[in-house]
């Protein structure tokens, strides 16, 4: 038996392609979300290096009508645009977040502004900002980790009426041994049951602003939630998937580097 | 990226200590939205004046040493963050070499990611090579026998990590070695397709 996983560790685990002694993992990602300032020099070196995008399909360009108005910006979009029509790739617009477009156990890499509160949908959001980067998950849809952040865990065990994102964030800030920065966040535990989807969404995209990346372990509340969209599986595929996701959640004793335990009444509690 | 093999040429001479990667590329040229051009950006501040005219007393202004295509500097070339762009810019101008007596980390990762060649020598080489450059004799890098050497009949040898030196010979970025991993690769989208079917519907 290998140790006791958490989410975050099984969704890492799920989507590892191979090691390198001298490069680290390459983990596969299913959803790149690509942003008007950091792409037009990865499309410019898959052009001078004459490669092509591995899937286009899983490479998603915003809409050309997102975030118009500014001069400078409308022209960064207009090139998106023409790489995106020339690389044939996927497109998104900002709402299909809501329908679906990603699920739990997602592997997603994407610029911090268009992955904000993802993780609520119990996918694991890897940030990118390099352009060597964005043009590495463009022609091969792996991003390489030379070592992992650390996993902070932070269970909110009890529903409490008082439990309110400022006060989740606070206590995080003040449990934390290290920066939040250099942490992956995952929450957990029976208090979720009560933070709604909006909420949750508020949460991952506040705690991804100082930390790694945030993520919400997929419960019932999540699968409700999904079960008519758009994007979500359907039909007989929706047993399936649910099935999947239901093993996301962390094992018992699952390993992570540092714990807090937040209670409502009292506070926060180190373990 | 293209394969390094050997290198002969001018190399120009730029022995200031400490020169940091915002005097070699200066900020502004990080706007640009595209990675070929760059070479007209490098050390802009001292290429040219506030008029946009060229500097005539700046070495690569130098008729000799437009063409260079080996730079001689001295300690902590490049420190301080150095962009990808930055390097770019180098092979843009021509340069796709760069000899110390030593380098900054982050300099000497980003070469080797950006397909520059950073060649580290001790201070009596330096010496020789410095008067090969100021006499305008030529200098050849040659990265498969690790050496340096000039037309006037100096050599030294230098030592580069067998990772990066493979890499450079086979022309192998950072895409290049993971494509290396394609029955990996396919594997896995072969493997996740079938194991997670409905994830394709």
């Amino acid at each position: 038996m290998s140790a006791p996983q958490s989410t975050y560790a099984k969704i890492l685990a799920a989507h590892h392609v191979y090691h390198d002694d001298a490069r680290g993992d390459a983990v596969y990602i299913d959803r790149h979300f690509l942003h008007h300032e950091t792409s037009p020099q990865a499309f410019d070196g898959l052009r001078l290096a004459k490669r092509d995008v591995r899937r286009p399909e899983k490479n998603f360009a915003p809409h050309p009508d997102m975030g118009a108005g500014h001069p400078i910006i409308a022209k960064q979009l207009d090139t998106l645009d023409g790489n995106a029509h020339d690389f044939q790739l996927a497109r998104f617009a900002a709402d299909d977040f809501d329908n679906g477009l990603t699920h739990p156990g997602m592997l997603i890499a994407g610029h911090p502004d268009t992955i904000g509160g993802l993780g609520a949908y119990g996918v694991l959001a890897l940030p990118v900002k390099a352009a060597a980067t964005v043009e590495h998950v463009l022609a091969t849809q792996t991003m390489l980790i030379k070592k992992n952040p650390p996993l902070l865990r932070v269970d909110i065990p009890t529903a409490a009426a008082e439990l309110s994102l400022e006060k989740i964030l606070s206590q995080l800030e003040a449990n934390a041994d290290a920066p939040l920065g250099d942490y992956a966040v995952e929450f957990y535990g029976a208090g979720l049951a009560q933070i709604d989807m909006a909420m949750r969404w508020d949460l991952v995209q506040r705690a991804q602003k100082t930390c790694h990346t945030a993520l919400i372990v997929p419960d019932d509340i999540l699968f409700d939630y999904l079960r008519s969209k758009e994007f979500a599986p359907s039909g007989r595929d929706w047993s399936f998937a649910q099935e999947y996701w239901e093993k996301l959640r962390p094992d018992a004793d699952a390993v992570c580097d540092h714990h807090i335990c937040l209670h409502a009444a009292s506070g926060a509690a180190v373990a | 990226m293209e394969k390094f093999t050997r290198i002969k040429g001018i190399a120009a001479h730029i022995p200031e200590e400490n020169i940091g990667a915002d005097r070699i590329l200066p900020r502004d040229a990080l706007q640009t939205l595209h990675r070929s051009g760059l070479g007209k950006f490098l050390f802009a501040a001292e290429r040219y004046a506030d008029n946009g005219r060229e500097n005539p007393d700046f070495v690569l202004n130098k008729p000799a040493f437009r063409r260079a295509a080996v730079l001689l500097v001295g300690q902590n070339f490049g420190h301080g963050a150095p962009p990808d762009h930055l390097f770019w810019s180098m092979i843009d101008f021509g340069l796709r070499t760069v000899i110390a007596a030593g380098f900054d980390p982050a300099f000497e990762a980003g070469c080797f990611k950006n397909g520059v060649l950073p060649v580290t020598l001790p201070e009596s080489a330096l010496q020789k090579l410095a008067t090969a450059a100021e006499n305008k004799v030529l200098i050849t890098v040659d990265l498969d026998r690790q050496t340096v050497s000039t037309d006037d009949g100096y050599t030294a040898m230098f030592k580069t990590d067998p990772f990066h030196r493979h890499c450079l010979l086979a022309g192998l970025d950072d895409i290049g070695l993971t494509l290396e991993h394609e029955d990996a690769l396919h594997t896995f989208e072969k493997r996740q397709h079938e194991d997670l079917f409905w994830l394709f519907g």
